[in-house]
């Protein structure tokens, strides 16, 4: 198969590529600076990120953690679950700098660039003019939501390049002219391609990929009564389901005592689900395309009825017998009100867009210097007026009055799609009946501003495409020059609007400028260097606090610093880090730190456990009584090392050991 | 009611919301110079608080009652009456007659059977977006306008029925900023919409009229009244619609049952804003998800029903908590309440349940002739007197 790109196609791939990266390096502050400092600096959610990337590049997987030493080896961390699939990017860039930090940044600006890459394809692929599609897919690398939180917050929601594809897709199901919904094997390959990796990737983006689906599925149930786009909604949930299964399978059969098989092939296993779903998908497909000619809409129907029953008992057996539906882990209905969508602010500006156009509106409506998770769900103005004015077109019909054509119909599509993830998503709206009939688990509908965004910048692609062509069909050179201009002069303000030209580093999850990452980068580096230096290679630090406070550990978090405890093992090269509060004698050294027993006694049982330091970050306490453990420890062993803030100590065990053996052979 | 003329199907209308009126009115042992219904804990309009809970007005007649004609009658009744209290009540009363009368209108337009018609134009009248929120947002009754928008926009828009000016439709445009502006502003809304949707078409350059008049006077009534002068962003962030409350049973629900429901439902969700106001009723919140389903699955045997769940979806869009309304409200145009702007869905909803109704009785008319008809008739309005009870009696009566 030879794919054929015109030459004006590769000077738009190109041009894309390059102004998607220099925005998004533009707005991370990475031109001229150190590129191992983290986007986002150790905070946040990123810390998690890091340590993950840590973790894999050491030979870790999901059920494998290397950073804690042997005593977590067998460590699955639920954590890192779905959010696997960049991994093998990941490690490739930090085999080429060396620095998880540097992998992250650069992926960042990488994912920008797959992004706008993906938007600009779909709408070539929907016959849109490269120009508008390209300005329409570098606005999507550069959404607000991408650039200021997902990229660099919660990585998972940023690698998300599929989003396009599957929008494109579900047009393509819902047309009624359109050639991808053909069951033949190259747009089964596309499509269940799609569908698979948009169920491996992000459970967030999956479980909302079928929320569409579903309505999808029941449009072209019920509207485009199409047996191929049918066919093709029933195996793109089933692919989806696939995808969600190679992360959570390994997590099921981890917990009813299969966990060494799961540690032993790590990824691998992942891999053989996915290698598994592929062959079943192919034959499922090969075998519909037999069968196809023989498929009928009623047994189309009657195959729906069954599936229907079946996903009903299904839920009847998972509500009645297990703990999956409704409330999960303590997020409730509350918490989906909370991260609800705000339509409002799909056509706001973008936060920090190019010389704070619009920045006083966004302050309106949105509590921009003290971000919540919804807050940073915006899409732009272009997106957004191609969002509303989708919706505006929801209502139209080929009748002697209208006349619609292909562009129409696409437009009516992404309408009806946006129209539906608003009634979903906004704070009242269907998303309470899923958090309470299925499960409260998934609470931040804002993330599908993502879609809408999709929906949204195709649909602006067309507006602004009708306009042109109406403004080519006006007589009258000077005029049209006139109008051009114009047009120009507004697309250009719209672009401007919905950019953000710099990453916002102050107040959202006490994000710091680049000087103040600069130094705390240089000084982790530099502390955690100097304890290397002191402990053995292969040696284990235990990190104080044992246990945090939940409430301070709350606060914290809101601003980015819970999980500081963390940060040493991302860092550490020869020795383990355990924040995870003591392994196996955990229990009985916080007991022995809240009963104040003698220090000599928590020292001994330390040292059996075979930890080779203790670590204090003073800051994690949510009282003083680090203050007597300091100066107990300080008794007992020699002066501290301290970090330059003076927040940090750690003592070597090296000694005390050495005098506990001594006096053990005496 | 099909041989009867129109007056006289108007005066049925009347006679039978005359009846309703009666009995709501015994239900809640009404007084004459007693509030009605009256909720202190909740907005209450400037008028009203001025008027009766502040004891008069201190400055001019007209800036009390913020150049509005409802405001201006209320404040005649009051004189004659001599009773602040009894002047409220007496308009207050009428409003259901109003609301009615403008209701059989819009659905006789949509040719749904007469005597379907009159009973759901009575129970329109009754739907808790007017009876909860009672006297204290009185400005709330004038929700007779939406309908005579709605019939203005399914004359103009969907029946395409532009080649000439309507006096009736340029009356509406001009006086419905002086009975109640923030309607006017949700009807422009919808207009903008209406315009950009047919550009293409004809539509734009004969119903601009409409919308250049409906936007003038708006405009006027802006700038003189002081009723859309308070701007509080935040409040109208929150005083947003949720699609839920919709659907929802009423607060203090005759069945012990939902009324526990709702309850929990409003504790949970801190849902105590107006929108709670907002629900349908079991009857017409089918009619609404009937509606909605019909636009997300485009039901072509009557798109009047799809016409107007489309109408449905731009007022959830516009009016939503932080919807696109508060980004019109950074504008200037403090609407603030914007969860009232569900007073379409209420009318839209009744329509597409009168249309559903309608459909079945006329078909088992036609199908099984006269007698049956009648039978279904009684069955009907069994129904509807199910609904008006659900509606008046209240756990807290």
């Amino acid at each position: 198969m030879v794919i054929k790109i015109s030459k004006e196609k590769i000077f738009c791939i190109f041009l894309i590529s390059l102004l998607s990266a220099a925005i998004s390096i533009s707005a991370y502050h990475l031109w001229g600076a150190d590129w191992r400092v983290p986007i986002a600096g150790y905070r946040g959610d990123s810390v998690g990120m890091l340590l993950e990337l840590s973790n894999y590049v050491k030979g870790g997987s999901i059920h494998r953690y290397v950073l804690g030493g042997e005593r977590y080896i067998d460590s699955s961390l639920g954590g890192f679950g779905d959010s696997s699939i960049p991994m093998p990017l990941l490690k490739m860039l930090w085999r080429i700098t060396g620095s998880v930090e540097a992998a992250i940044n650069i992926h960042a600006v990488v994912n920008s660039i797959f992004l706008s890459l993906s938007m600009f394809w779909v709408c070539t692929r929907l016959k849109i003019r490269n120009c508008f599609s390209a300005i329409s897919g570098v606005l999507y690398g550069s959404l607000s939501y991408f650039i200021l939180y997902s990229n660099t917050l919660l990585m998972i929601y940023g690698i998300c390049f599929y989003i396009p594809l599957f929008c494109y897709i579900l047009i393509e199901l819902m047309r009624t002219d359109s050639t991808v919904r053909r069951m033949t094997y190259k747009n089964a390959a596309f499509i269940m391609g799609v569908m698979l990796y948009t169920g491996m990737n992000s459970a967030y983006y999956a479980f909302f990929a079928m929320i569409l689906l579903a309505y999808t599925m029941l449009y072209t149930l019920f509207v485009t009564r199409d047996v191929d786009s049918i066919l093709f909604s029933f195996l793109s949930f089933i692919a989806i389901g696939m995808g969600i299964a190679s992360y959570t399978i390994p997590l099921i059969l981890n917990g009813v005592g299969f966990g060494k098989l799961v540690q032993r092939m790590g990824y691998m296993f992942q891999a053989i689900i996915v290698a598994f779903s592929v062959l079943l998908l192919w034959v499922a497909v090969g075998v519909l395309i037999r069968i196809r000619d023989n498929i009928t809409l009623k047994m189309a129907y009657s195959g729906t009825l069954i599936m229907a029953v079946l996903a009903g008992a299904a839920y009847i057996v998972l509500w009645k017998y297990t703990d999956y539906i409704g409330s999960y882990a303590g997020r409730g209905l509350w918490d989906i009100q909370l991260g609800s969508l705000k339509a409002g602010a799909m056509v706001l500006p973008a936060a920090n867009s190019a010389f704070g156009l619009g920045s006083s509106i966004l302050g309106a409506i949105t509590d921009i210097e003290n971000m919540q998770a919804s807050d940073i769900a915006e899409i732009g103005v272009v997106a957004g007026v191609g969002f509303a004015y989708s919706v505006i077109r929801i209502f139209q019909y080929k009748d002697k009055y209208n006349d619609m054509d292909a562009n129409d119909e696409v437009l009516k599509i992404c309408g009806l799609v946006n129209a539906f993830i608003v009634v979903v998503a906004i704070n009242g709206g269907l998303s309470l009946l899923i958090g309470l009939f299925i499960t409260s688990g998934i609470r931040r509908y804002n993330s599908l501003c993502v879609y809408i965004a999709s929906f949204g910048l195709i649909s602006s692609a067309i507006l602004a495409e009708m306009i042109f062509d109406r403004i080519k069909a006006v007589q009258g050179m000077a005029l049209r020059k006139i109008l051009y201009t114009a047009m120009s002069a507004v697309l250009a303000f719209g672009i401007m609007l919905s950019i953000p030209m710099d990453f916002n580093y102050k107040g959202m999850f006490g994000m710091a400028e680049y000087v103040q990452r600069k130094s705390e980068y240089d000084e982790w580096y530099r502390y955690i260097g100097k304890i290397e230096a002191i402990v053995p290679e292969g040696g284990t630090i235990l990190e104080f606090p044992l246990h945090m406070d939940a409430i301070y550990q709350g606060n914290l978090m809101t601003v980015g610093r819970a999980y500081e405890l963390q940060i040493p093992a991302i860092i550490a090269k020869t020795t383990y880090w355990d924040y995870l509060g003591g392994g196996e004698n955990g229990k009985i050294l916080a007991d022995m730190i809240d009963n104040g027993n003698r220090v000599d006694a928590l020292l001994s049982l330390m040292c059996e456990s075979g930890y080779q330091g203790i670590y204090i970050d003073t800051m994690m306490y949510n009282d003083d009584s680090y203050v007597s453990l300091i100066e107990e420890l300080t008794k007992q062993l020699r002066e501290p090392l301290i970090c330059s803030e003076n927040r940090r100590y750690f003592y070597s065990l090296a000694d005390y050991a050495g005098g506990l053996y001594e006096s053990d052979k005496q | 009611m099909k041989a009867i003329s129109n007056k006289k199907q108007y005066a049925i209308v009347f006679i039978m919301t005359a009846v309703a009126l009666i009995v709501y009115l015994l239900c809640y042992k009404f007084r004459l110079s007693q509030p009605i219904v009256l909720q202190e804990d909740k907005p209450i309009d400037n008028f009203i608080r001025a008027v009766a809970l502040e004891g008069g007005a201190q400055s001019g007649m007209l800036a009390v009652c913020e150049y509005n004609v409802q405001n201006i009658i209320i404040f005649m009744l009051i004189k004659i009456c001599g009773n602040v209290w009894a002047g409220i009540n007496i308009y207050y009363i009428l409003t259901f007659f109003m609301i009615s009368i403008s209701m059989y209108y819009f659905l006789s337009k949509l040719e749904i059977p007469a005597a379907v018609s009159a009973g759901l134009s009575v129970l329109a009248s009754f739907v808790p977006f007017h009876v909860d929120r009672g006297e204290g947002q009185m400005m709330t009754s004038n929700f007779f306008l939406a309908p005579l928008f709605l019939s203005m926009f399914y004359d103009l828009v969907y029946c395409k029925k532009a080649d000439m000016y309507y006096k009736k439709y340029v009356c509406l445009a001009c006086i419905a900023p002086f009975i109640d502006i923030r309607i006017s502003i949700m009807a422009i809304i919808l207009f903008v919409v209406f315009l950009i949707q047919n550009i293409k078409s004809d539509f734009v350059k004969y119903n601009i009229v409409y919308l250049a008049l409906l936007l003038s006077f708006s405009v006027f009534v802006g700038i003189i009244s002081d009723t859309l002068k308070a701007s509080d962003m935040e409040l109208a962030n929150e005083e947003g619609m949720r699609i839920l409350d919709i659907v929802m049973p009423m607060r203090y629900h005759i069945v012990g049952f939902l009324s526990n429901r709702r309850l929990e439902y409003d504790v949970l969700l801190s849902a105590h804003g107006e929108s709670g106001l907002n629900s349908l009723g079991v009857m017409f919140s089918l009619g609404f998800a009937c509606m909605m389903f019909s636009l997300f699955f485009e039901w072509n045997r009557d798109r009047r029903v799809t016409w107007m769940g489309m109408i449905g979806m731009i007022v959830i869009l516009v009016s939503g908590i932080r919807g696109i309304g508060s980004v019109i409200e950074y504008f200037g145009i403090n609407v603030t309440y914007w969860s009232r702007m569900a007073v379409f869905i209420t009318v839209c909803s009744v329509a597409v349940t009168g249309i559903a109704i309608g459909n079945v009785y006329r078909h088992i008319g036609n199908k099984y002739g006269k007698i049956t008809e009648t039978l279904c008739g009684i069955i009907v309005y069994v129904l509807f007197a199910a609904e008006f009870m659900e509606f008046i009696l209240r756990q807290n009566m």
